[in-house]
């Protein structure tokens, strides 16, 4: 009984704990799920916490549209709306039976006839010339812009301006922190991988094995082997036959181990020599670029702020349509409203630029110490150009000055026109009045018109710029005066032909086989028209002497002509030719400016094969 | 005076020029943009000048029958490109456009593509081996032409990395030389110039 009586409790003890247990179970889920149910809400409800950086940001996007919310597109449309009113009436006017049809022929590849394509073109020359181009000319463009915008709204796209600034500047310190620690990583990173690169090359072939087991051609390749060498086993000669593929296997598997250990090494190589790039660029980056790279941040985080405004006001893109034009001609009402809404997004993108560029960070000092290096190197080679300068001059006598046969050919070529009667073509390139090249051609002229002078030939100049005309008619001029005999100079000689680079080539081409010139002269900048005029004036028998500096013009030069004045000698010519030791300074400088240029060459070269990371000759020399 | 005084402009402008590469400052944007001004200006008034160069030229032609046709199309094709643009623009569709499109750029297209048969011509002439440095030009100018078409390759499957080599080694290497004479002939040249050592430019 009294068992009974236990037996009955602990059922009773067991029954309750159970139903005492659901009851917790059900409390917990209960519980639970009103704490799960209160946090959703409240991510529902509450606002997102945001850092002080992108409460700020919010901020500026907040004012930027404020800015655009307070603009008015009234002023713009009673200027534009007339204007591109006027430009759609003169095109229909024109091509009355234009209608949207032409368009969609256009657009599915169909066939248009003339009257069709010409007035599609006028149609897309009214679209997208006098309209779009008018409207983008008149809002963005920042004369305009800035005329037209009130003083309040420029003031307050500074004022957000100046909040992205000002945070920025409070930043200097942890951003330069911030970089040097990076550049540091950068730093052990490559050293990371140079020691990874001296490991490889003496990773043992039972690695690169195990590297070749994952490679699928390696496999596909030894699978091929291995069933040849199964297929051979079946035949009677299958003992030399299965050695023999074998070997083969053998052979193949230590090329592919050879391969593929070359190409882990080159592989390596190259994200060594990516890093250290890397490193050496980012050492270099001063305080303005990462206030830049600052700035490109700050305006990301911004604009992810304005996008869901953008898409709250439905702010597009301008776009004048086909159909706005028709409707613009049939006077529908509702244009009005529509061209106001497009000058209203035209003017976003504006006030967009218009933020992008008044973030500008204006403490830049006055003087760019990031140049110091080649103010000095210039300092340098200014004391140095005076010092050979003054030595010339004291020592003009025993000067050596190297020859240069381009120049002392001139003489003889100027000689042969003579002789045999015929003009002499001297021609000053493409290059335009403030290029070196054409300047230097210029002082050679002057010394050549004056030898053309002296040995009473007739001279030619043709030229692709009018003021390099006007140049070469005062150089020639002087050079018949200094010769002395100002009255033979026939001004008519030196005329513009044209601008077009192969129009004025075809013109030398012309001049030279229709004259056919003893003497031709080709001193200044070129381009592909180098070979065309040189050619020319081969093929007219003339003996022809050029130079400039343009380095894939020479070949042709080379080719072609008699005697090639390379690089530099163009810009001692003048001097060489009047043999004035004074000016002759140029060469000797160049001469000796190459020789030390040569020695940093050197010096470079050892200093980075000893160490990579000795980078200070580099760093001295960079500039920006 | 009629020295000084340009050399004395040229100084200035060049000192002026040289300052703005190292000092920031609206005192030297406004230099350099006083000197681009000016020289958008000059551009300008050439146009007429060289239009006045093109009519004397040809009316001296014209009057002493020398070549005389030739100027009397070149003078009315002028003109008439003139009076186009004048009257309907210069705009896709007018008649400016259409002389220009269908007239002068395949004209600039063919001047340009003889540019490939005296290619040839030239390299005819210069591929002879009258010395050791042409019998060099030779064998390389050989070995870059195979690089560049299949056959090479076909050939030889180095001939490729061969003339890459040459095209970035050695070629590059006499390329920078040259550049390097150039720049520092220009400087020299500059410095002559600016402190006006350098005076046959300026007329007498």
């Amino acid at each position: 009984m009294i068992n009974l009586i236990k037996k009955l409790f602990l059922f009773a003890l067991a029954l309750s704990l159970y139903a005492q247990q659901g009851n917790d179970r059900v409390a917990l889920a209960g519980a639970q799920g009103s704490a799960i149910n209160a946090d959703s809400e409240s991510v529902l409800t509450s606002e997102p916490v945001l850092t002080d950086e992108e409460k700020l940001c919010k901020e500026v996007a907040e004012d930027l549209m404020d800015i655009y919310d307070n603009w008015s597109p009234e002023r713009d449309y009673r200027i534009l709306f007339p204007r591109i009113r006027d430009f759609t009436e003169n095109f229909y006017k024109e091509y009355p039976d234009f209608n949207l049809k032409i368009i969609e022929k256009d657009r599915l590849g169909q066939e248009l006839n003339d009257y069709e394509r010409r007035s599609l073109v006028a149609f897309k020359g009214t679209r997208n010339d006098k309209i779009f181009e008018e409207v983008s000319r008149f809002i963005t463009t920042k004369d305009f812009y800035w005329g037209y915008i009130e003083d309040s709204l420029s003031a307050a796209i500074d004022e957000a301006a100046d909040k992205i600034k000002n945070y920025t500047y409070s930043r200097k310190d942890i951003l330069l922190a911030e970089h040097e620690d990076f550049v540091d990583a950068l730093l052990v990173q490559l050293r990371k991988l140079d020691m990874q690169l001296d490991s490889i090359k003496n990773i043992s072939d039972e690695k690169i094995l195990d590297d070749l087991l994952a490679d699928e051609y390696y496999n596909n390749e030894m699978l091929d082997i291995e069933f040849e060498i199964d297929s051979a086993k079946t035949r009677n000669e299958a003992k030399n036959i299965i050695e023999k593929l074998y070997n083969e296997r053998d052979i193949r598997i230590i090329a592919y181990i050879k391969n593929k250990k070359k190409e882990i090494i080159e592989n390596k190589r190259l994200e060594k020599i990516a890093a250290k790039d890397y490193w050496v660029e980012e050492k270099r980056q001063t305080v303005f670029d990462l206030y830049e790279l600052e700035k490109a941040r700050l305006s990301d985080i911004v604009y992810g702020f304005t996008s869901p405004m953008e898409e709250e006001r439905d702010i597009l893109s301008f776009d004048i349509s086909p159909e706005f034009i028709k409707r613009l001609h049939e006077n529908d009402p509702a244009v009005s409203d529509e061209f106001k809404l497009q000058i209203k997004h035209k003017f976003y993108g504006g006030l967009v630029g218009a933020f992008g560029s008044a973030v500008i960070f204006d403490e830049i000092p006055v003087f760019r110490t990031f140049r110091t290096n080649v103010l000095i190197g210039t300092f340098l080679f200014m004391i140095l150009f005076f010092y050979i300068f003054l030595k010339v001059k004291k020592n003009r006598e025993s000067l050596f000055i190297r020859k240069i046969p381009g120049l002392d050919a001139i003489d003889d070529a100027v000689g042969r026109a003579t002789e045999m009667g015929k003009p002499i073509v001297y021609d000053s390139g493409i290059g335009y009045y403030t290029q070196i090249d054409t300047i230097a051609s210029m002082l050679i002229l002057r010394s050549v018109a004056k030898k053309v002078a002296e040995f009473k030939a007739e001279i030619y100049v043709p030229t692709c710029d009018p003021i390099v005309m006007q140049i070469s008619e005062e150089m020639v001029a002087s050079g018949f005066l200094d010769a002395g005999f100002p009255e033979d100079h026939k001004k008519d000689n030196i005329f513009y032909l044209a601008a077009d680079q192969f129009a004025f080539a075809a013109g030398i081409a012309g001049i030279l086989s229709r004259k056919k010139p003893a003497t031709a002269f080709h001193f200044g900048y070129y381009a592909a028209e180098s070979l065309l005029i040189s050619e020319a004036g081969f093929a007219a028998g003339a003996i022809q002497v050029a130079g400039t500096t343009a380095v894939a013009q020479i070949p042709f030069f080379i080719t072609a002509c008699d005697y090639t004045l390379i690089g530099e000698e163009l810009y001692a010519a003048a001097a060489y030719i009047s043999r004035d030791p004074q000016i002759m300074t140029n060469l000797k400088l160049s001469d000796f400016a190459k020789v030390v240029i040569g020695f940093l060459f050197i010096l470079g070269t050892i200093v980075l094969t000893i160490n990579s990371e000795w980078t200070f000759l580099q760093d001295l020399l960079f500039t920006r | 005076m009629k020295k000084e005084i340009p050399i004395l402009i040229g100084f200035f402008a060049t000192i002026g020029w040289y300052l703005e590469f190292f000092f920031a400052g609206t005192f030297f944007e406004n230099w350099k943009m006083f000197f681009t001004t000016g020289f958008r200006s000059v551009a300008i008034v050439s146009l007429i000048v060289g239009i006045v160069s093109v009519l004397r030229v040809n009316y001296s032609k014209i009057k002493y029958n020398n070549d005389r046709w030739f100027s009397v199309y070149q003078m009315c094709i002028i003109a008439l490109m003139i009076i186009f643009a004048s009257l309907r623009g210069v705009s896709p569709g007018t008649p400016f456009d259409a002389m220009f499109t269908f007239g002068f750029i395949p004209l600039d297209a063919t001047v340009f593509s003889l540019l490939a048969f005296y290619v040839a011509s030239a390299a005819y002439r210069s591929f002879k081996i009258k010395s050791i440095e042409s019998a060099f030009l030779l064998v390389a100018a050989i070995l870059i032409m195979l690089s560049k078409m299949p056959l090479g390759e076909a050939m030889w499957s180095k001939i490729p990395t061969i003339g890459e080599w040459i095209m970035d080694a050695p070629t590059s290497a006499g390329k920078r030389a040259i550049l390097f004479g150039a720049f520092l002939g220009g400087l020299t040249m500059m410095i002559r110039i600016a402190f006006g050592l350098e005076k046959s430019h300026l007329s007498d």
